[in-house]
């Protein structure tokens, strides 16, 4: 030591029987290879590791097997070489005795280790001072390095300082629990690499100065780490205290405040004074991760307690099993057998020997009923108040109690039940003997769990929520949508009719009649080429012969029922247009759509029954040549076909003309001269005549207005119109006449 | 005479005073909603299930606000019924069994995912949009998000989606509370314990 270091005290602790003879007497063996390793893949706090081998996979010592999910997790690496047998739920060594998944792995015997090296050397780098934080930090990681006090938080994380300023590093030694010995003789077999550890650990923070703390009641350990210290030339840094033997001085938050004075805040973490605590047994690893690039593979674990024979310090695999490491220690199983993972303060008693040795394992203690009693059932509290005076944490342990045994847990919390170390003192001194740490440890469960509850609630009050606006948002949409639509489809309706605003509720119906017909026609015409399409098909298709003549007729029946629509459609035009008011916008494209009796179309129609009765004629021609059976029929077909275009190019004809009812089935109306005619039929042809006449104005003012090529032809039909009404005209006169 | 006057228009200057210091106050600091309704939210569990009879928690925290009685969420159960007694002034009822019994242990829907049609029905019914899937693809059930509500379940047409309890896990696992000594004897236990798994 060459610093004289001013200790503190914390309130409170116990002495209880230190035990530590019984195991620091010899030195660490090496454990045996077991038969299997079993290693769970959630070791630390924070999130399960996740597999990246298969089973089956041979793997080396220090292969990763599982990389870390998330920021705050640690990877796992294989102990040994061998091969992976089973991933798979197994029992984990945890107070619940629950089953979680863990990588199983049957070790070949070779103990062949992965290439590993240095990260110095790793990173060619000439002097070992200057290797970047970030690639120290990301080695510790990668090493799958969990605090080995205890908590097993994983360390990488803990070195993450953030924003805080770090000026002291602690290393925690002082391994106040008894019967414990791991860190003791950790520290004396191992002092060099804890200094070393120390060296990265404060490259790493940027501290100006590292303290070890170490209980007075390992003179061994002091001696061995004051030693190394001087060899590597680092006492002007790194200090090792002796502070008193007290439980709980390891405690991270007392040894803070016996090194430093300082009091870590409530629900604070120490490096937010500036402080950074570490295990000894994690700066080993550290060391041994920077310097040789072994992953945290193995842990000094004490076996110790009557019922082994054998007491001492082993070097074990993570995951060898318990019952393993006992009988290598000469285990004899009391008649109610009891292995405590841990200390005889905070351990907890296992369910079964065949767990694993996981990286917080630093003690197994198997008792016997002399030396450890079981508890006897707990007596009331008689408020005498030790426990308060015992707690290193300040709190008021009984009242704690009620508050923890009544569940009043809002009220414990106030008492700041969640400053609770949970580290037995008041348990140890009770004496009613009763579980005090239990009923906190249910009490900050307990809250934990509603807290977690009531975060879900929130969580699924937002996306319920959010839900609801989504769905009145679409909901909204699709109204405006709609409101648009109708909009659009009333003003395009008012621009066709001559007189939108002036037009009656009569004709707004018709338009909307017009309009069904319209979309009825547009279904009508869609069926028949569907329609038209599945004839083909069943034309091409020999099997599908005998359908033909059905396909036919449904053709032709929904042939005919466009015509309907058609004759229907223009009754309806015929009716909205007549109230005329204003100059015409009417649009030529949709006449002509819901037209089909416009010349385009009827040329269409034309061309397209040419073309149907050229490819009947080829069919009928290649029947003829294969001498086929259908022959007849396809003839009668070329028949009907040619009939057919026929029509259409009368049709067309006519439409060309410019006849002005080619909207109606084409009537030849040439005034017939009669030598007897009379007046009354005279008297309808010449309204008739009007009629037309009036069309054929507005076809023509229609053509103008849009600038049409057709308007000399429809001037045309016009005066040929007008003509005939004077001569229908003359022909009434005439008759009046007679 | 005088007196009397002066004290009549003290007191009307005084009322007029305050009057419109009331007024004032009451428009400026006027809270937006019943604040009653969003208390009533918070303790509500959220799951939105609608066992109640209203399309989920709030509707129902709005009924309770106007009246409705507080002991018709099974989800919630007597903890919740407590909590909304404690809040509303009102004697805690036990909880109606027409809209359902409490469940002792949280549930989450699963979808067998071989079986599933992709066929919409559950994503509709979510009402916290914690199934993920389209049309004529396989759904699959965001556990973390699912509340436990059993919505789902009815308009599957393959029946393929199951209600499971939630497994505990070594980290939500907590120690029970111990069992006092003094009160081994079954009689002598007062409250029951509830929460936790043991």
């Amino acid at each position: 030591m060459t610093h004289l270091i001013q200790l503190h005290e914390f309130d409170g602790g116990i002495h209880p029987p230190e035990n530590k003879q019984q195991s620091n007497s010899r030195p660490i063996r090496k454990a045996s290879l077991p038969a299997e390793l079993v290693l769970p893949l959630h070791q630390h706090i924070g999130a399960p590791a996740n597999p990246v081998v298969q089973v089956g996979d041979r793997v080396l010592k220090g292969q990763p097997i599982a990389e870390p999910e998330g920021y705050v997790s640690a990877p796992l690496h294989a102990p040994t070489s061998g091969t992976v047998t089973a991933i798979e739920s197994r029992q984990v060594p945890h107070a619940s005795g629950l089953s979680e998944t863990c990588i199983v792995i049957k070790p070949d015997g070779e103990d062949q280790w992965i290439e590993h090296k240095g990260l110095c050397e790793t990173l060619g780098l000439a002097h070992c001072d200057d290797i970047p934080t970030d690639k120290l930090i990301e080695r510790i990681r990668d090493c799958g390095i969990a605090g080995m006090g205890g908590a097993g938080f994983p360390t990488s994380v803990k070195l993450n300082t953030g924003k805080y300023d770090i000026d002291t590093l602690i290393l925690n030694g002082a391994e106040c629990e008894p019967y414990i010995t791991a860190d003791d003789m950790l520290m004396r077999e191992h002092a060099a690499e804890v200094v070393r550890g120390a060296q990265i650990l404060l490259q790493i923070l940027k501290a100006d100065k590292c303290l070890i703390g170490v209980e007075d009641n390992k003179p061994e350990a002091i001696a061995a780490l004051e030693e190394a210290l001087l060899e590597h030339h680092e006492e002007h840094h790194i200090d090792v205290v002796a502070i008193p033997t007290k439980y709980p001085s390891g405690g991270e938050k007392q040894l803070i405040q016996i090194l430093t004075g300082k009091e870590v805040p409530s629900g604070g973490i120490p490096a937010s004074i500036g402080i950074v605590c570490q295990n000894v047994g994690t700066a080993v690893a550290i060391a041994d991760a920077i310097d040789h690039g072994r992953p945290l593979i193995s842990r000094i674990t004490t076996v110790t307690g009557d019922a082994v024979k054998d007491k001492g310090n082993w070097e074990v695999l993570l995951g060898t099993p318990v019952s393993h490491l006992l009988s290598l220690s000469g285990y004899r199983p009391q008649k109610r057998e009891r292995v405590v993972m841990g200390g005889p303060m905070m351990g907890f008693a296992l369910p079964t020997t065949e767990l694993p040795v996981v990286k917080t394992t630093n003690c197994l203690l198997a008792p016997t009923e002399k030396e450890l009693p079981t508890n006897n059932p707990a007596m009331a509290c008689i408020r005498c108040g030790m426990c308060a005076d015992a707690c290193p944490a300040d709190l008021l342990p009984q009242q704690l109690y009620w508050f923890s045994k009544a569940q009043e847990f809002d009220k414990a919390e106030q008492h700041n039940l969640f400053d609770c170390i949970e580290c037995g003192a008041c348990s140890y001194v009770c004496p009613s003997e009763i579980p005090l740490v239990q009923y906190y440890r249910f009490a900050k469960g307990s809250v934990r769990e509603e807290r977690a509850a009531s975060e879900k609630a929130e969580q699924a009050r937002i996306r319920y929520e959010a839900r609801i606006e989504r769905q009145e948002r679409e909901k909204a949409e699709k109204e405006a949508k709609r409101k648009a639509r109708a909009e659009a489809a009333a003003k395009a309706q008012s621009v066709k009719k001559d007189a939108p605003a002036k037009a009656a509720p009569a004709a707004s119906e018709s338009s909307t009649d017009l309009e069904k017909l319209q979309k009825q026609l547009s279904a009508a015409q869609a069926a028949v080429t569907k329609t038209k399409d599945k004839l083909e098909a069943a034309r091409n298709d020999e099997a599908a012969a005998d359908k033909v003549p059905a396909f036919e007729a449904a053709l032709a029946k929904t042939q005919d029922k466009i015509k309907a629509l058609a004759k229907e459609i223009a009754a309806a035009k015929k009716a909205a247009k007549a109230n005329p008011d204003g100059a015409s916008h009417g649009n030529p494209d949709s006449t002509d759509k819901g037209d089909p009796n416009s010349p385009e179309r009827l040329k269409k129609k034309w061309e397209m029954a040419e073309g149907r009765l050229e490819t009947a004629r080829k069919r009928l021609a290649e029947a003829e040549l294969e001498g086929s059976e259908n022959v007849d029929a396809l003839r009668s077909g070329v028949e009907k076909q040619q009939v057919r275009v026929n029509d259409a190019k009368a049709a067309y004809e006519a439409a060309v003309t410019g006849q002005p009812d080619s909207e109606e089935t084409p009537v030849k109306a040439t005034p017939e001269a009669s030598d007897k005619p009379d007046i009354e039929q005279l008297k309808r042809k010449q309204l008739a005549q009007q009629d037309r006449v009036e069309k054929a104005r507005e076809r023509l003012e229609m053509a103008k207005a849009e600038g049409l090529d057709s308007v000399e032809a429809l001037e045309r039909a016009l005066t040929k119109q007008l003509d005939k009404l004077a001569a229908v005209d003359e022909q009434i006169s005439n008759a009046g006449e007679k | 005479m005088s007196t009397i006057i002066i004290a009549v228009v003290v007191l009307a200057t005084l009322a007029a005073i305050f009057g419109a210091l009331l007024g004032f106050a009451s428009v400026r600091f006027r809270v937006e909603g019943n604040p009653v309704v969003d208390q009533v939210n918070d303790l509500l569990p959220q799951t939105q299930c609608g066992q109640c009879g209203f399309p989920g928690c709030k509707p129902y925290a709005e009924a309770i606000a106007d009246g409705e009685k507080i002991n018709k969420c099974p989800p919630g159960g007597e903890s919740t019924i407590q909590a909304l007694a404690d809040l509303l002034g009102v004697e805690p009822e036990p909880l109606d069994a027409e809209h359902g019994a409490e469940k002792d242990v949280p549930m989450v829907a699963y979808i067998r995912e071989d079986e599933c049609i992709g066929c919409t029905k559950c994503i509709q019914a979510c009402p916290v949009d914690a199934i993920l899937g389209a049309a004529k693809q396989m759904h699959t059930v965001i556990a973390d998000e699912c509340t436990g509500c059993d919505l789902c379940v009815e308009p599957c047409p393959v029946d393929c989606i199951d209600m499971i309890p939630v497994s505990s896990d070594t980290s939500s696992w907590y120690w029970q509370a111990p069992t006092s000594g003094v009160e081994l004897i079954a009689t002598d236990r007062h409250s029951p314990v509830v929460g936790g798994h043991a």
